[in-house]
């Protein structure tokens, strides 16, 4: 998805701050969620190294010295009910993925894919990390297999694909993605747009004007979302995608165009 | 030198320059543009600016360089004579690594694919730089420090960069200072078993014993071993101390892993003077560290390098870390320099600064004694945002708007000038940071992702010492010695420095008072130096422990032949207090010199500072509340706020202000 030399390039200081929470690629694979109250086993082979209680710290009062079934443990102490998630992690595991990872230059990989392979690694050896409860194979409902094919088969050509998020009458978010042959080649923002008469409103003159300006100055568009701050939310953090935008275009809270034969994400 | 290094900033021919620069990317950003965008950075007020110049960009494929043939951007010269036509002076970053979110790190690809390059881990794996932070575009193999094979690629690329910098050296031309390389610590992958284990590393590594024993018999009685032969010392690949007797070994890697960094710094500023950078200083930039494997003090002695300085990206509130890096600036280097003072943020950082907080931020660390700084970047250009000039030269005005008023106010009071007066400096123990350094695991790629909490990566060992070490070596904690020490201070508003135990006699003798964690062990030649600051005179205070033995744990006596109980010992002209925690706030009030103002309200921060001709009263205010605070002083003051809304106000005894949330106030002490 991410071309290795991708142009990231006018970007509106207003709308890289609303999304910079989205680029820590960490919370694609962990399940460990911050602020939740967490148990991390750290063992090797079986051999307990430490106990550690994301709220109080190291906890010698568990009496816990050998890990024998990993998922048994796991659940045995998820049911206490005193964590909201239990982690039983073979630090051999996390050697043998940092190992397997780089074992050699990866420059096949574009940095997702390779990301992609870590997340794998990781989760594919049932007893390697244990987490109960456990990685739910998807962000939010977001599944990056879905999402790169999606993008492969949208962008034989070069298109855009853009999102607009309206909040107190001004563009919080006004994100441009330029797509081709699968890879995002550029990134900018409605600043790279003709700023005067940008509209204001989630409308669909605003789509419009929108979409022709896109295609006058990035590529010909191929999606593009507008909608409110509410339901951008939702829509990014509920796993019912397509119910929420089209109950949000019902009240004039979001609209689109979407120019491909293939589906938008999360199937209509 | 034509360039010389003053406190102040640089001294150009005998003419006295302030290092206020700003990083402008020439090769991003369209020729014909260059002349208006350089006209923009002269309106908001800066002199000097600073570039990278890229290897992967100019190296274009091996041996063949376009310095502007081929793609006018990319013709340095030229920006250079721009420069030189409007009097602009200029830093330059020839690398070899430079980052600047360049794909591959402005390495070329055929360099970081050549297997004698390349750094492995402690796995025996390649090192990725993917291994360790969100580094985009596109993952590669980070090259060994170590690596002939690299030296040989980076000589290449100096021998045809150099001698093009070389021909717009200063007073002639506009180049002033050079860096040697760009924050050179394993790609951030800094932790002691993470890296870097590829063959010529470990042959340095065991070059690195050999100097500090001398002999393989010495080695052995520390380590406890048998070997034949250097080439068989093996390093730790994780934390293996079982017990006493393991703690040189383990210290040893820790400390090559600092020697590493300093050698390789230090090669590449020799091949740069090889090349003909001649005349004027060579810096270096820190990315953030203040421990191990960073050691700042004993890079700065290196004869090669002038001078050091510590990037600092920071947020509001990332606040107390951006005073904690002035502080120990201007504790420990020859000029507090910020080479990278964010300006605008990377495009993958998750959090763009506003206008206030990059003001907020900015003028925090003036309070604190920064003295030169390059705003990192001046100009936006690709994977960068938020800065006061666009790429396409046009002011952003939310931004722009504070840097010009910043470097105006500058001029006007000269406050590269201005002068603090700490009363203290806390040193921190560079031997606990590296007890920390060795006792953690876990550290493999990745580890950083997966939202483990920090104390999975500690280690605890049972080493029976009397003082709890783990405890005392986390500069996190402010219920530990040190940190209430810090917490003392802060409470009572006295200016301190901030340095760690590497820094020479010469700069502990600016402080009368200066404060060290100590626990069991410590270097000797540290403890020596700290005690022969106080016969010279210097108050000492130490605690919770007193060292009866040095860092392998080999029973040291520098400490204890001279002291033998708590509270004060009388060294020479001056003093050594070993103190318990309790004992600290006593001992503040005994020996600390009280503040000339002080301010009612402990959240608000109050310093000043001082130069011929100007006293500057700096109020800080790092809560996100509107606070009214009571400033206090002797006598009369007459004060005028020289920094937002003007305005006056006299006080008998103190004065009540009313501070905005997230701001600082600066106000000129009038009589």
């Amino acid at each position: 998805m991410i071309d290795p030399y991708w142009q990231v390039v006018d970007l509106d200081p207003v709308t890289w701050r609303q999304i910079g929470r989205f680029f820590d690629p960490g919370q694609y694979l962990r399940t460990a969620q911050s602020g939740e109250h967490g148990l991390f086993v750290l063992h090797e082979q079986g051999n307990v190294l430490r106990i550690v209680d994301s709220k109080t710290g190291v906890r010698c009062d568990i009496i816990l010295k050998t890990i024998n079934d990993p998922q048994a443990s796991a659940r045995q102490l998820y049911a206490t009910g005193e964590w909201q998630r239990v982690h039983i992690i073979d630090k051999r595991h996390l050697n043998q993925v940092a190992h397997s990872a780089q074992a050699s230059p990866r420059r096949e990989l574009t940095l997702d894919q390779y990301y992609h392979e870590v997340y794998q690694l990781l989760w594919g050896e049932p007893d390697g990390y244990v987490s109960i409860p456990p990685h739910p194979g998807h962000w939010h409902g977001w599944r990056y297999q879905e999402i790169k094919e999606l993008l492969a088969d949208l962008s034989s050509t070069p298109i855009s694909l853009a999102l607009g998020v309206l909040e107190h009458e001004r563009w919080s978010i006004g994100l441009i993605l330029v797509c081709d042959q699968g890879l995002i080649r550029k990134v900018t923002t409605f600043e790279a747009l003709d700023s005067s008469n940008i509209p204001t409103e989630l409308s669909e003159q605003a789509l419009t004007h929108f979409w022709q300006q896109i295609g006058q100055i990035c590529a010909p568009p191929a999606g593009l979302l507008l909608c409110s701050s509410e339901v951008f939310e939702a829509w990014i953090n509920q796993e019912e995608k397509i119910q929420i935008l089209l109950a949000a275009r019902e009240q004039g809270q979001a609209y689109w165009r979407w120019e491909s034969a293939n589906p938008i994400p999360n199937k209509e | 030198m034509t360039v010389q290094l003053t406190e102040m900033g640089l001294s150009i021919d005998g003419q006295e320059i302030p290092v206020y620069s700003g990083a402008v990317h020439y090769w991003r950003l369209e020729r014909h543009l260059w002349p208006l965008i350089l006209d923009r950075v002269q309106e908001l007020g800066f002199g000097v600016i600073e570039t990278y110049i890229p290897w992967s960009v100019h190296e274009i494929a091996p041996g063949s360089y376009d310095w502007g043939e081929q793609d006018t951007r990319k013709d340095v010269e030229a920006f250079m004579r721009l420069c030189e036509e409007r009097g602009l002076w200029l830093l330059v970053r020839p690398g070899p690594l430079i980052n600047a979110e360049l794909t591959d790190f402005g390495f070329p690809e055929w360099v970081l694919l050549d297997p004698a390059v390349q750094a492995h881990t402690a796995t025996g794996s390649l090192h990725l730089d993917a291994a360790w932070g969100l580094h985009p575009p596109h993952q590669f193999p980070v090259p060994s420090y170590a690596s002939k094979k690299f030296y040989h690629y980076v000589e290449q690329w100096f021998a045809s960069v150099c001698p093009l910098i070389a021909r717009h050296l200063a007073p002639n031309g506009c180049v002033v200072a050079v860096q040697s390389d760009n924050e050179t610590c394993y790609l951030f992958h800094d932790r002691a078993y993470a890296t870097d284990y590829s063959q010529d590393s470990l042959a340095l590594y065991r070059t690195f014993l050999q100097k500090r024993y001398g002999s393989l018999e010495q080695l052995n009685t520390l380590y406890h071993s048998d070997y034949t032969a250097f080439e068989e010392v093996e390093p730790p690949r994780d934390c293996q101390v079982s017990g006493r007797t393991d703690m040189a070994w383990h210290v040893d890697w820790i400390s090559y892993k600092e020697y590493q960094i300093r050698w390789s710094v230090v090669v590449i500023a020799r091949l740069l003077r090889a090349y003909g950078i001649e005349g004027v200083p060579i810096f270096h930039d820190v990315a953030f560290q203040f421990r191990t494997p960073l050691d700042i003090a004993a890079l700065e002695r290196e004869p090669d390098i002038d001078w050091v300085g510590m990037n600092l990206y920071r947020n509001t509130g990332g606040y107390r870390g951006a005073i904690q890096t002035i502080r120990y600036l201007a504790g420990t280097t020859r000029l507090p320099f910020v080479p990278e003072f964010g300006c605008g943020i990377w495009s993958h950082h998750s959090q763009t600064p506003t206008p206030d907080e990059q003001e907020f931020i900015t003028l925090l660390t003036f309070m604190h004694g920064l003295k030169a700084l390059s705003f990192y970047m001046l100009v936006e250009r690709e994977r960068w945002q938020g800065c006061p000039i666009t790429r396409h030269g046009a002011f952003r005005p939310d931004y722009a708007a504070f840097y010009k008023r910043l470097l105006f106010f500058a001029r006007q009071y000269q406050v590269w000038s201005m002068r603090r007066s700490p009363s203290a400096l806390v040193l921190l123990n560079f031997d606990l940071g590296r007890y920390t350094a060795l006792a953690s695991t876990l550290h493999l790629a990745h580890s950083d992702l997966y939202g483990f909490p920090g104390e999975l990566f500690q280690v605890d060992l049972d080493l029976g010492l009397r003082w709890d070490v783990a405890r005392e070596a986390d500069d996190r904690r402010h219920d530990n010695w040190s940190g209430t020490v810090l917490g003392i201070l802060g409470t009572r508003q006295m200016d301190y420095d901030l340095a760690d135990t590497h820094i020479d006699l010469e700069r502990l003798s600016r402080y009368p008072l200066v404060f060290v964690p100590t626990v069991d062990f410590m270097d000797r030649e540290d403890l020596a130096r700290l005690l022969t600051y106080a016969e010279r005179g210097g108050q000492l205070v130490i605690g919770p422990g007193l060292p009866y033995l040095d860092p392998a744990l080999c029973p040291s006596d520098v400490a204890t032949e001279r002291i033998t109980h708590q509270g004060q010992t009388q060294l020479g002209t001056g003093s050594v207090w070993w103190v318990s925690q309790d004992s600290l706030p006593a001992i503040v009030d005994t020996l600390a010199q009280q503040p000339e103002y002080t301010c009612d309200d402990s959240q608000v921060s109050l310093l000043t500072q001082k130069n011929a001709d100007h006293t500057l009263l700096f109020l800080a205010n790092p809560t996100a509340q509107q606070r009214a605070v009571q400033v206090r002083f002797a006598g009369q003051r007459h004060l005028k706020r020289v920094w937002g809304e003007a305005c006056t106000c006299i006080g008998e005894q103190a004065v009540n202000l009313d501070i905005e949330p997230y701001t600082v106030q600066i106000w000129e002490v009038l009589a």
